[in-house]
């Protein structure tokens, strides 16, 4: 093999990664090349240099600042409900969580319909579909780790526009 | 949720204790949690900056990484050793901070953008040499950098978890999804690279 063939074997043979016969070619030219031993020791220096590069440290508070960022990055509702569960079998509560989440926005959309003052027979029956709906939404909550996807607040909203879903009607 | 799966006992990572550690924490146990954080956050930290270039961003990366570890809790399954795993997780989060924004990629003239921190770290380091020899270094370190940093992205990958993580060829070619023959020819490629870039320092 001449200089050149030599060359690109480098790395590999260097990884000790070359076939017994290829290695031992290599070897041999390398007893008796001076460029050769050159190239292949830049090889090796240029590859052992990397080391000459500091490792950074994290900053000293990196553990509490992981948990802080994590605490302001879980939505309150996903918080409330890893609260509740903790400690406790999941299923048993669901049930209570469905009826807690029933009575909380029934509560609220009947507060707002008072300030409204629109709490007419028409709105109630709206009330009610849009209470029924929410039941139906409340299945959801059986598949519980579907909830961390949920955006109450999103649903809320559409029930705060009923008015508006009442002109349209 | 836990799935049964009959085949858990020849599960070959299960013997990973980093993996058991995983699953304590998918048990509850947030302590199991906080020491794969403490293992692993120093390391992943330096992974990501010498591939991403800039402090900041490999700081908050990081962080990513950990936040993204701590909700796949609950559906974590072990497939990989746990190194692997979260390795890969760092190593596709950083190569979306790269593709999305390009200008947080480290200029090639520039000097890595280290922090404070290090700056007074290197300088103590060189604070035994005459200030001829320490202004060398420091060029040196530089143009090391520099050579890392103009690696193609898939080469720069293999050669920091090769000579900085020691990752063996299988475990590399997990973590980047591809063959252990291709990655042996992006770390050749990768030396030839770096021995033509650096040829004024060996
Ligand atoms: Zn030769």
């Amino acid at each position: 093999m001449n200089c050149e063939s030599i060359k690109k074997l480098m790395p590999i043979y260097l990884e000790g990664e070359l076939q017994p016969q290829e290695s031992k070619e290599v070897k041999d030219h390398l007893a008796s090349c001076l460029l050769c031993q050159k190239e292949i020791s830049a090889f090796e220096r240029s590859w052992d240099m990397l080391d000459e590069i500091a490792d950074i440290e994290p900053a000293p508070d990196y553990v509490s600042r992981f948990w802080t960022e994590l605490s302001l990055r879980t939505p309150w509702h996903e918080a409330i409900l890893k609260n509740l569960s903790a400690g406790l079998s999941k299923r048993p509560l669901v049930p209570v969580l469905a009826t807690t989440c029933i009575m909380i926005i029934v509560g609220f959309l009947s507060i707002q319909n008072y300030f409204n003052g629109r709490l007419s027979d028409e709105g109630l029956a709206h009330l009610n579909e849009g209470y029924f709906e929410m039941v139906a939404n409340m299945e959801l909550i059986e598949h519980y780790e579907i909830i961390e996807d949920i955006d109450f607040l999103v649903d809320l909203e559409v029930i705060e526009n009923l008015d508006v879903l009442e002109g349209e009607a | 949720m836990t799935v049964f799966n009959p085949n858990d006992n020849l599960n070959p990572y299960l013997s990973d204790p980093d993996v058991q550690l995983m699953l304590s924490f998918q048990q509850g146990d947030k302590a199991a949690f906080e020491a794969l954080l403490r293992k692993y956050f120093p390391r992943l930290l330096n992974f990501i900056y010498r591939f991403v270039g800039t402090r900041e961003i490999a700081e908050d990366i990081t962080q990513e990484v950990f936040i993204k570890v701590y909700k796949s809790g609950s559906y974590y399954q072990p497939q990989s050793k746990f190194q692997t795993w979260v390795y890969t997780i760092a190593k596709n989060m950083s190569l979306n901070e790269l593709r999305r924004n390009r200008k947080g990629m480290v200029s090639l003239d520039a000097p890595f953008d280290t922090g404070k921190n290090e700056m007074q770290r290197q300088m103590a380091d060189t604070e035994t040499l005459g200030p001829d020899q320490a202004m060398v270094q420091k060029e040196k370190v530089t143009a090391i950098r520099k050579a890392i940093n103009s690696l193609p992205e898939n080469q720069r990958l293999a050669v920091l978890l090769r000579r900085y993580d020691k990752f063996s060829y299988e475990q590399i070619a997990q973590t980047m999804g591809t063959s252990e023959k291709a990655v042996k020819s992006l770390l050749n490629r990768a030396k030839e690279n770096l021995r033509t870039k650096l040829v004024k320092w060996v």
